[in-house]
């Protein structure tokens, strides 16, 4: 009867609500869940709390699975945590394919979000023991793991892949220290605005956006003409059209990423992003062709939206069972509950069995909502990569422009940091640094430095700790390891494979 | 040995380890980047084409690309001045033009349409709708 | 191509549409004021801190009763104050924060430029007395003092605090340990370390992982922590609160209860929130504003949002405001300046 009465037409209203609008913020690059969230925070104060979830819950889904859509369509990925669907979901839609991909990463959005709700669901009180276990040292450590990405995603060199990623780290490091509110990296004539340093979100749109059309406008912007990116008809060719099917054989792979995404959502302070980038990896070094990603991959979109989504649920966890907000868009989430006077804490759940149904079961109609609402209308956003490019383009500068502005409630300087690395991007491109890794080593910088320098805090300096801090910090010093000569080894057989390839050129495209 | 791997900061210089640790490594790595390089090309003979490095594409459509840049420079430039709207519409009226030179009175409606509609929609939208701060 | 075009600006249109019928009419401002858009700045950036409640609380009322929209902006306190310093005068950027304010430029947490001189002050608004200590439930000790003696007790042993570099927190903290140098001696001070952590999230955690002894918090945020069937690994007790007076309903004593002094006096800390607004902003809107304030105040809407988290009301009007600001701080700047450096703090 309660779980009845929670589904009031006005949640269920404000729920569709919220997923609606979060999928415009999450698919306009700039705009994130956080800032949706954000948005609407002041709103819920008027409304009964179940309510004023509904629709916060609504936006972080909405939001989340929004990314993916410039992320696929425009190499753009319209929130952090959806740089791995450009992986492979771009070079899908290039390929024509573009409905098909969105599609498979609507599906696995909704499984990796589902997953993560009956994970939420049934282990939240059992799962906080896991948050507290984490500490920095683990914790950097975990953020290790997700940087070996580098090693399986840097295909040209290795090494230029961690120069690469190292200057992410770098330059993430401009600004203050917030520990001892010391500035550093910063010069004189700019420390009011790079107090703070760079911003992420403007730089992810320098980088992707920015720097991709400059790229473009130097060919000339020409559609060319045998290369122009055509829908490919589903009733025309088989390839196109999107089947279930393509989840076949990917079970495993669905399923743990889910479970990775769910996992680093539950540990607070690693941040989301790392989700994705390291259920990808994983998903390539365990895949049976893994040359095969990066280059248009089903597998590749399904690891990465798996785990995305999985995030929701999964950054709950700590937040309904201890109180403490497993990334960024709770910790905004949880702006909602305190300005009601409720402070969310380990007898949360007890206390309010009606909220926290409430709370699931908005959850629970935010990922179907998002995926019927996605589904039926993918059809028509991937037509934006038919629209041409000097009709896009402006408008999605313009975006860009207002993404880099709003991203922290007005400053103009955001807007310079996308300019800035816009043109730095193109610089990269042309020098040989990976885009993609410089990125990530931005995005995983500051937590891996206030990781590191926290667990220095608490052993007095012991660097060892990470050696002997106990059994966790071994199974994941294993979990590097395994991951970087996975990744080391597929790459070192991808080059010959490719040698090999030449040989035999003809047969490429029979697959 | 132990003393090796403990790290001896000031507190008050917490905020340097980092910098200094990867500035040390991002060093390291580009002398060795250098120097394989230079042994790829010693390598490979004199007759590497590598050896003439090119930043710009040849034949590169300098207009599009400079003009693009002059637009976005101008654009951010002037967003304070004269507020998002109005800017915003000239942006993408003027980078219109870059991209597509054009006399053509079909297409130059399409921009005028395009460069009116975007701003105005994302300023209503955003702006005033959803209350977020535009210039 | 035509279709195209067509569908692209189908899309815009509709949009207009549906904002048209949204948010375009609330832009009068009967008040007689220059603006009818006021961007309050925060200098906090956390939605769930409280700068955030109690702006809101401000926001909603004030803005109502000045017939304006009133919007909250939660950018942090650098960021904050470089929007105030180049806000107009007519009061559409106006800056809510606490004392931190002025404790962050003298701990140089905030550069000198950003110091109270440069700002008008306005009217102070509520305050937050629930500023709290408070360490596992296992702990020794029960009180701030009983800390102190067992850190006496056992000469081994050190003290260690999750504290915010340049907040609030570490002046509390400074006062405790001032007063431990004064009636231990300095041996016993000496063994009073602190953990730089940054929110109240960030302090729990320190906590739970054993890195800390004792947290920052607040009676709002950590009560249920404390409760009876919270799991022992998470559960906290409460060991003092700074305000002047205890608070209704909780059994915690105060610093002064327990006899914590600096210089003699017993210390007291009340955190307290206000506005600042550029220094010549127009005396026309800095009326109109604190007599809006004097009035929303009043209100039970105002009071009642505020109890919800266990603030309370406090104004101080425009013009006594900025004497009764800068007493505090000279009480409190003298408490810094005997302290020792953070970074002596920090083990």
């Amino acid at each position: 009867m309660d779980v009845l009465a929670l589904l009031s037409p006005m949640t269920f209203l404000l729920v569709t609500f919220g997923v609606l609008v979060g999928i415009v913020f999450g698919s306009i690059p700039g705009l994130t869940a956080t800032m949706a969230v954000a948005v609407f925070l002041p709103l819920t104060f008027a409304m009964d709390l179940s309510e004023g979830l509904a629709l916060l819950i609504g936006l972080y889904v909405g939001g989340i699975s929004g990314g993916m859509v410039p992320a696929a369509l425009l190499k753009l990925p319209g929130t952090p945590s959806s740089v791995a669907t450009t992986f492979d979901a771009y070079p899908m839609a290039q390929q024509g394919f573009a409905e098909k991909a969105l599609k498979i990463g609507i599906v696995a959005s909704l499984i990796g979000g589902v997953i993560s709700l009956l994970v939420l669901y049934f282990f939240a009180p059992v799962l906080s023991g896991v948050a507290i276990e984490f500490g920095p040292v683990e914790k950097f450590l975990i953020i290790l793991f997700a940087l070996t990405i580098i090693a399986s995603i840097s295909e040209k060199s290795l090494l230029i892949g961690i120069f690469s990623a190292l200057l992410g780290v770098f330059l993430s490091l401009v600004g203050v220290f917030p520990m001892n509110n010391e500035l550093r990296l910063t010069p004189g004539f700019l420390e009011d605005q790079l107090y703070d340093g760079f911003s992420l979100l403007p730089v992810l749109i320098g980088l992707f956006g920015i720097a991709e059309i400059l790229r473009n406008s130097e060919l000339g912007l020409k559609d060319a003409a045998g290369k122009k990116v055509k829908l490919a008809k589903s009733k025309g060719s088989d390839e196109a059209k999107f089947k279930f099917s393509v989840f076949k054989g990917q079970g495993v792979n669905t399923v743990r990423s889910s479970f990775i995404g769910t996992f680093l959502g539950i540990l607070p302070g690693v941040g989301g992003s790392a989700a994705s980038l390291m259920s990808y990896t994983q998903t390539k070094n365990f895949s049976k062709k893994p040359d095969k990603l990066g280059k248009g991959a089903p597998e590749g979109v399904i690891a990465s939206e798996a785990s995305n989504n999985g995030l929701t649920g999964g950054a709950l966890v700590p937040l309904l069972s201890l109180g403490i907000p497993g990334d960024s868009t709770t910790a905004v989430l949880l702006g909602a509950f305190v300005l009601q006077g409720i402070h969310v804490g380990p007898l949360f759940i007890t206390d309010n069995p009606d909220l926290w149904s409430g709370i699931i079961i908005a959850l629970l109609i935010a990922n179907v909502v998002m995926f019927l609402m996605m589904f039926t209308s993918i059809r028509y956003f991937a037509r934006v990569v038919e629209i041409p490019k000097y009709v896009l383009y402006p408008i999605i500068l313009v975006m860009c422009v207002l993404g880099s502005y709003a991203i922290n409630n007005g400053v103009m300087f955001d807007v310079w940091t996308a300019l800035i690395f816009g043109v730095l991007g193109f610089i990269f491109m042309k020098i040989g640094i990976q885009i993609t890794t410089f990125l990530i080593g931005f995005i995983l910088g500051p937590s891996l430095e206030s990781n590191f320098l926290d667990s220095m805090q608490a052993s007095s300096g012991d660097m060892l700790v990470f050696f002997t801090k106990g059994p966790i910090s071994w199974v994941i010093w294993a979990l590097i390891i395994g991951s970087v000569v996975f990744g080391v080894r597929s790459n070192r057989r991808k080059k010959k494979a490719e040698a090999a390839e030449t040989a035999e050129a003809a047969s490429a495209g029979a697959n | 040995m132990s003393d090796f791997f403990t790290l001896d900061v000031a507190f008050s210089d917490y905020h340097l380890v980092f910098p200094v640790a990867i500035g040390t490594i991002l060093a390291a790595l580009l002398v060795i980047i250098g120097i394989k390089s230079l042994v790829t090309r010693l390598g490979s003979g004199p007759q590497d084409s590598r050896l003439s490095f090119r930043f710009f594409d040849e034949g590169f459509d300098r207009k599009k690309l400079f003009g693009t840049l002059a637009c976005l420079f101008a654009y951010v430039l002037v967003l304070n001045l004269l507020g998002f709207l109005l800017s915003s519409i000239l942006f993408v009226v003027a980078i219109s033009l870059v991209f597509k030179p054009t006399k053509d009175k079909r297409v130059l409606a399409g921009i005028a349409v395009s460069a009116v509609c975007t701003p105005l929609a994302i300023w209503l939208v955003f702006g005033q709708l959803f209350d977020i701060t535009l210039p | 191509m035509h279709r195209k075009l067509a569908a692209l600006t189908t899309v815009p249109i509709l949009a207009v549409g549906i904002a048209g019928c949204g948010s375009l009419g609330g832009s009068g401002s009967e008040n007689g004021l220059d603006v009818n858009r006021v961007r309050v700045v925060l200098g906090s950036s956390s939605t769930t801190a409280d700068t955030y409640q109690n702006s809101h609380a401000f926001t909603t009322h004030v803005g109502e009763e000045l017939g304006v929209n009133m919007k909250a902006d939660a950018i942090g306190a650098n960021r904050a104050f470089q929007a105030l310093d180049s806000a107009k005068t007519d009061g559409s950027t106006v800056m809510f924060f606490h004392d931190m304010a002025y404790l962050s430029v003298k701990y140089g947490a905030q550069p000198e430029k950003f110091a109270l001189d440069n700002w008008k002050v306005g009217p102070v608004v509520s305050t937050n007395p629930g500023a709290a200590f408070l360490a596992a439930d296992e702990a020794p000790y029960d009180t701030m003092a009983e800390a102190a003696q067992w850190l006496k007790d056992n000469p081994g042993e050190n003290l260690t605090f999750a504290v915010e570099a340049g907040g609030t927190s570490e002046l509390s903290l400074d006062a405790f340990y001032l007063w431990v140098e004064d009636e231990y001696g300095a041996e016993v001070a000496e063994r009073i370390k602190v953990f730089a952590t940054g929110s109240d999230e960030e302090k729990n955690q320190a906590l739970w992982a054993g890195n800390v002894d004792i947290i920052y918090g607040s009676i709002g945020g950590n009560e249920q922590y404390t409760k009876d069937d919270v799991e022992d690994k998470v559960r906290e007790k409460f060991l003092g609160i700074t305000a002047s007076e205890p608070v209704e309903g909780y059994d915690i004593p105060t610093f002064k209860e327990q006899g914590i002094e600096v210089d003699g006096q017993p210390f007291t800390f009340n955190k307290e929130f206000f506005l600042l607004m550029p220094k010549d902003v127009e005396k026309n809107f800095r009326q109109t504003l604190d007599s809006a304030t004097a009035k929303a105040i009043e209100t039970d809407g105002y009071i009642d949002e505020l109890a919800k988290n266990k603030f309370i009301p406090n104004y101080v009007p425009i013009k006594d405001s900025k004497d009764y600001i800068e007493k505090k701080r000279k009480r409190l700047e003298s408490i810094i300046d005997q302290a020792p450096e953070f970074s002596d703090l920090a083990s």
